[in-house]
């Protein structure tokens, strides 16, 4: 990441207005149009947001686990910072938090971010949030594309089993959802995932 | 899955479908097949009709084993459904793509 001060995003690069110079960045990955919001095109409908909110009432329970089974002197929630889509520029980068619940094995350790879908920043179904780092390391056209839908609690890479987000193939997935996706995919990618949750499979937050 | 190699050139027959189920094994047959001398590979796609999110993983994989090489990879023959997947997905900007299949050992 690279500290920039007395700067401003202009046309296709950066004014300094302090010296007066302009630095040219021709790659539209790195000032992409601060205007767009791609995080906005598609999260959860009312129903799904309601869902989510009822999933979140009856499954509260966790959030007791999580108090009494969390390592003494560690936080309830640990905080992370992920990147909102499409990534703006990898020197002004727009970000939201999200939180992970300390203490509970599994999925379930994504037990806060219900309440991202309840208050519509999030979907259901989507592609797993990246940290700034992570969204710096996609290096091509077709890997960006996992920033071009919102995050959601669940994705097509978790529901094929990978869970890494740095693998290729996670990337792939990530890439193919978010040209592919449809109500059934998605359907398909919740049921797979509840299985897991019940089946007890391991999974990274 | 068949193979050939000439020179520097090694061409690869991808099967019916390249998804969950055999991409994993398929990335694993073509990174191993690689020699010394590769460093340019074809792959005939001219029997293919489904490529999933697998499928492009393998491809994505392969794209980085020969661009450490300083190599080349190229899809022939792509038929209209595999190549609008690798159109939506914007990998048809990643890879030399060509019409025809016999043009490989051009």
């Amino acid at each position: 990441m690279t500290d920039l001060r007395h700067s401003l995003a202009w046309g296709r690069g950066l004014l300094n207005w302090q010296s007066g110079s302009f630095t040219e960045v021709p790659d539209d990955f790195l000032l992409g149009e601060l205007s767009r919001h791609a995080a906005g095109k598609r999260t959860s409908s009312l129903h799904g947001r309601l869902a989510a909110l009822l999933v979140l009432a009856l499954t509260s329970p966790v959030l007791l686990a999580a108090v009494l089974g969390k390592p003494r002197g560690q936080p309830l929630l640990i905080r992370h910072r992920a990147v909102r889509a499409p990534v703006l520029t990898t020197l002004m980068v727009e970000t939201c938090g999200y939180c992970e619940l300390n203490g509970v094995p599994g999925l379930w350790r994504r037990w806060p971010e219900l309440w991202n879908i309840v208050t519509g920043r999030w979907a259901w179904v989507g592609n797993r949030p990246l940290t700034p780092e992570q969204a710096t390391e996609l290096d091509t056209e077709f890997e960006r594309l996992w920033l071009a839908v919102p995050p959601g609690l669940f994705s097509l890479a978790d529901a094929e089993g990978c869970l890494d987000n740095r693998s290729e193939e996670t990337r792939a997935h990530a890439s193919f959802y978010s040209v592919q996706h449809n109500l059934r995919a998605d359907l398909q990618i919740v049921a797979r995932m509840l299985r897991r949750i019940t089946s007890g499979q391991p999974s990274t937050p | 899955m068949h193979l050939s190699s000439e020179g520097d050139l090694l061409r690869v027959q991808v099967p019916l479908e390249l998804n969950a189920s055999n991409a994993s094994p398929f990335r694993d047959f073509v990174r191993g097949a690689l020699r010394d001398e590769h460093q340019r590979v074809d792959l005939d796609f001219s029997r293919t009709t489904f490529l999933d999110s697998s499928g492009l993983g393998a491809l994505v994989a392969l794209h980085k084993a020969l661009a450490a090489r300083r190599g080349s990879i190229r899809i022939l023959a792509a038929r209209p459904e595999v190549r609008r997947v690798l159109e939506l997905t914007h990998m048809h900007r990643l890879f030399d793509m060509a019409a025809d299949a016999a043009t490989s050992t051009a």
